[in-house]
């Protein structure tokens, strides 16, 4: 039941430490908060999950840091040693002198070959040393050169070698409005590639968390680090021990497979999007009391609406009535309202046996052709999550990142079209029928989600 | 010495009877029957019988899907041995006798069609083959049949009222629920898959500390675990099995030569036993393909022509000896031979002389051309025909000479003639009165 991490490049670094970060404090405060047995076993399945006990006591993480460049991996170590919770396992990194220049093709041609068998080796040696794997999560953009070109090749090293092991990728999809120049042929080469491989694809927007962070959160300068925080909080939510099958008293072995067997079964669609409520500074968090009633009214009108965050919803969009065929796609088209696929929600906190989460079982959230029983799982545990007292969390394979993917495939299209940096990749091996294999991945992809 | 060859020939046999033991045939008769077949005695017909049939059942029954009933008598087993030699192709002359009289073959037959079956295509690595595939069943591990939650699909129809037929729409739902279904049925298998290897691995762990410290408390995990152990015992067993075919298999290849010359020998004992009453156009036939590969050593032809053609070549033989032996005669001469061959001399004339003209035929079809190796043959284009300037210069101005004189030649004769017309016109209009004639104005 243990998950091995596997952190590429610089953002994937940044968030899988600040992700084990939240886990380690989470379990550590659960100890302290709750005495009894319930707290420790928390604790303990929440450790056990992502890392080991080291010969010497000490925990050590069952995650694997790649980067081409020493720093973010030199500082992840010195972070995570600082906490004096936790470290990072000895030589469990790889890295190099030199970066792939946010350049795809040099990360997934060169790079990837060429490191592939350290790499492996280090994964291999984290995956004999969990009594059960439950899945490899590998962390990731897609819109620089290592994690991107580089993660995807690895990806596919790790399919070749844990064929039936679950693989799930944590991507960050870069700003729309553009970090690096050709990082809209990046992404497309990675999520392309990724959904032949991948078994789900957890997919956070830096514009979206970066709302979160404004106005929320309320920073005023905002930096990749509070925008890592945001991501890690929403994934450790997910990712911490929680009662899958509604018994309330044993937290779930198979924490990956018990979340893609609920949401990503069918192979045409596997883009997870998430949504937690609350997000709160900690100042304000004091002075805050919530009901799950109100959590999951906002929560339900967020999924449908399709919004991210509890402010700024639409609450004029409503669930249209139960009608199959054209008409029903016409009229969600007009309503914009946001059907799902299967949705997968996670409560956690006081009273959660109170929470009555009936209203995502409406029949017209899902498509037509799988009924909402077997589309919504509940996920819970009484344990509070980083501090907040009670929170929710709604992953949701839906057509809620159908937009901002079929912006990225347009703007990528159209520097295809005037063959703008192509060379770039062509001189590393990728040549311009790959481009348009990937593109008609994923025009194929943004039909089968359209079509919902 | 004899004895010693003896002791090895029965060596040999046994070496293939176990084999065949170990292959799972069955009522394998032991060395002495081949050797009391290969004398042709009566009494060892029905084993030869049986242990063909046991061949048959194990190497081609299952090949031909054929059900072969249980146990049948020993008249059925004789008729299907008798069909599966035709069919792959055997055709020695008994198989065209009764088909149910099994006593009217002699053991030595019999021994020499189990000859033909072993040396046609690979029969023993086929046996062989199919003994090391056997069932792949892993241990402990039963089958299990998954039902599809029947809450789960389309509403349930009352018994009775006919289903209407699905619509395109309908038909494209219930298959992306069907692939939803198998994602998750797949997702299942991946999560049961790691479930047991996590048990493995605990239990590896527990067995090593219950040996690590010998504790009889954990004699109810050794309890838990004998089961395994159990499954792990038959997996050896199995794999001893095929170990045992395999070093019989070594023992018989490493002594198969000496089986073949033995056979040999009981071909020779059928040949110089007095002929049977059997039809002489018979003769073994090519066999057809029999598991994998053709026929190596086949009993070609039959015993009458064998040994007529043998005598012949004889008789020749010694002719000629005996002609190279006279003094004076380098070589024998053709009429001799002709006469050794005992062709009369019309035939021999008429013969010689077809020879001949054949041998010239032949001669001038073949007869080496200028073009020789050096040259290759090639398509080229026809070369351009240049006229060659010096010479047709020199005929186009005696033809444009010749073309003057009897252009000349002619315009005087016109000439002439126009003065010969005109002067006889003349005279004309002076014998007519009164008309005047203008002559036609001149060109």
């Amino acid at each position: 039941m243990s998950v091995v991490t596997l952190n590429l490049g610089q953002c994937g670094n940044q968030v899988g430490q600040e992700l084990l970060n939240v886990v380690s404090n989470d379990a550590f405060n659960a100890q302290k908060n709750c005495p009894g047995v319930q707290g420790k076993t928390y604790y303990a399945c929440a450790l056990d999950r992502f890392f080991r006990e080291e010969q010497t006591g000490e925990l050590a993480a069952r995650a694997v840091l790649i980067d081409m460049e020493p720093k973010v991996i030199n500082h992840a170590i010195a972070t995570a040693a600082k906490s004096d919770m936790w470290k990072y396992g000895d030589g469990s990194y790889f890295c190099e002198k030199q970066g792939s220049g946010n350049n795809w093709a040099k990360g997934f041609c060169v790079h990837g070959p060429q490191h592939e068998e350290a790499v492996v080796e280090l994964v291999r040696r984290e995956v004999e040393r969990c009594d059960r794997l439950a899945g490899i999560l590998t962390m990731m953009s897609v819109a620089g050169g290592t994690g991107s070109g580089m993660g995807t090749y690895i990806t596919q090293c790790l399919r070749d070698m844990y064929p039936h092991s679950f693989i799930l990728n944590h991507l960050t999809w870069p700003y729309s409005t553009g970090e690096v120049i050709v990082q809209n042929y990046n992404s497309v080469l990675t999520l392309s590639h990724l959904y032949q491989l991948s078994d789900g694809m957890l997919v956070h927007e830096n514009d979206t968390v970066h709302k979160i962070c404004a106005q929320l959160m309320n920073i005023k300068h905002i930096s990749f680090s509070d925008i890592n925080k945001i991501i890690a909080h929403q994934l450790g939510s997910v990712l911490q021990p929680a009662d899958v099958g509604g018994t309330q008293s044993d937290y779930s072995r198979n924490p990956v497979g018990d979340l893609m067997s609920s949401l990503a079964c069918h192979a045409e669609y596997k883009l997870l999007s998430m949504s937690a409520i609350p997000h709160m500074s900690s100042s304000s968090l004091a002075y805050s009391s919530f009901t799950w009633p109100g959590l999951l009214k906002h929560l339900r009108q967020m999924l449908i609406a399709n919004a991210r965050m509890e402010e700024g919803i639409d609450w004029q969009v409503c669930v249209p009535p139960v009608r199959q065929g054209a008409e029903r796609t016409r009229e969600i088209k007009q309503l914009q309202f946001n059907t799902s696929l299967a949705n997968l929600l996670i409560l956690r906190g006081k009273d959660v046996s109170c929470a009555d989460s009936g209203a995502f079982l409406h029949p017209g959230l899902y498509s037509s052709w799988l009924p909402p029983e077997a589309a919504f799982r509940t996920w819970s545990s009484l344990m509070p999550f980083n501090g907040y007292e009670k929170s929710a969390t709604l992953i949701s394979n839906s057509q809620s990142l159908l937009q901002p993917l079929n912006k990225m495939v347009g703007k990528a299209w159209n520097m295809f079209a005037s063959r703008a940096y192509i060379h770039q990749y062509t001189r590393f091996g990728i040549s311009e029928e790959d481009f348009l294999d990937s593109f008609t991945a994923l025009e194929q992809v943004i039909s089968s989600y359209t079509c919902l | 010495m004899q004895r010693d060859k003896s002791l090895k020939v029965k060596e040999v046999i046994e070496s293939l009877c176990k084999l065949l033991c170990a292959l799972g045939v069955q009522s394998v008769p032991g060395a002495e029957t081949f050797r009391r077949a290969k004398f042709n005695k009566p009494d060892a017909v029905p084993e030869m019988w049986q242990l063909l049939y046991s061949i048959y059942v194990k190497a081609f029954a299952v090949d031909c899907e054929f059900q072969v009933p249980h146990k049948p008598d020993l008249g059925a087993q004789v008729s299907l041995v008798r069909s599966m030699l035709v069919h792959y192709g055997y055709g020695a002359q008994w198989l065209r006798g009764d088909r149910s009289q099994w006593d009217a073959v002699g053991s030595r037959d019999l021994l020499l069609a189990l000859g033909w079956l072993l040396s046609t295509g690979s029969l023993l690595e086929s046996l062989l083959w199919t003994a090391a595939q056997g069932p792949d069943v892993l241990p402990g591990v039963t089958r299990m049949s998954f039902t599809v939650p029947s809450s789960f699909d389309a509403p349930v129809t009352p018994k009775g009222e006919e289903e209407p037929p699905l619509g395109a729409e309908e038909w494209e739902r219930a298959l992306r629920r069907l692939q939803w279904q198998h994602g998750k049925l797949t997702f299942m298998r991946r999560s049961l898959l790691a479930a047991q290897e996590e048990r493995a691995r605990l239990l590896h762990q527990v067995l090593h500390s219950t040996r690590c410290t010998g504790d009889s408390q954990h004699r109810d995990a050794k309890t838990h675990l004998s089961t395994a152990v159990a499954g792990r015992n038959k997996e050896l067993e199995r794999l001893q099995i095929g170990t045992r075919v395999l070093e019989r298999y070594l023992d018989w290849k490493l002594l198969e030569g000496l089986f073949w010359s033995w056979m040999g020998s009981v071909i020779d004992a059928q040949l110089a036993d007095p002929p049977l009453s059997v039809p002489e156009e018979a003769a073994a036939t090519e066999p057809k393909t029999l598991a994998s590969g053709g026929g190596r050593r086949q009993v070609r032809g039959h015993k009458g022509d064998v040994e007529r053609l043998s005598a012949t070549l004889r008789s020749l033989l010694s002719e000629i000896r005996g002609m190279w032996a006279e003094p004076g005669s380098r070589a024998p001469s053709r009429e001799r031979l002709w006469d050794a061959a005992g062709v009369p001399h019309l035939e021999q004339a008429e013969i010689q002389g077809r020879v001949r003209a054949r041998l010239k035929d032949l001669a001038e079809a073949f007869a080496p051309t200028k073009l020789t190796r050096s040259y290759r043959p090639r398509l080229r284009e026809p070369p351009r025909s240049k006229p060659d300037t010096r010479s047709c210069g020199a005929l186009a101005s005696e033809l444009i000479g010749e073309l003057r004189e009897k252009e000349a030649a002619l315009l005087r004769e016109l000439g002439r003639l126009r003065r010969g017309e005109r002067e006889e016109i003349v005279e004309q209009a002076s014998k007519l009165e009164g008309v005047v004639l203008i002559p036609p104005p001149k060109r």
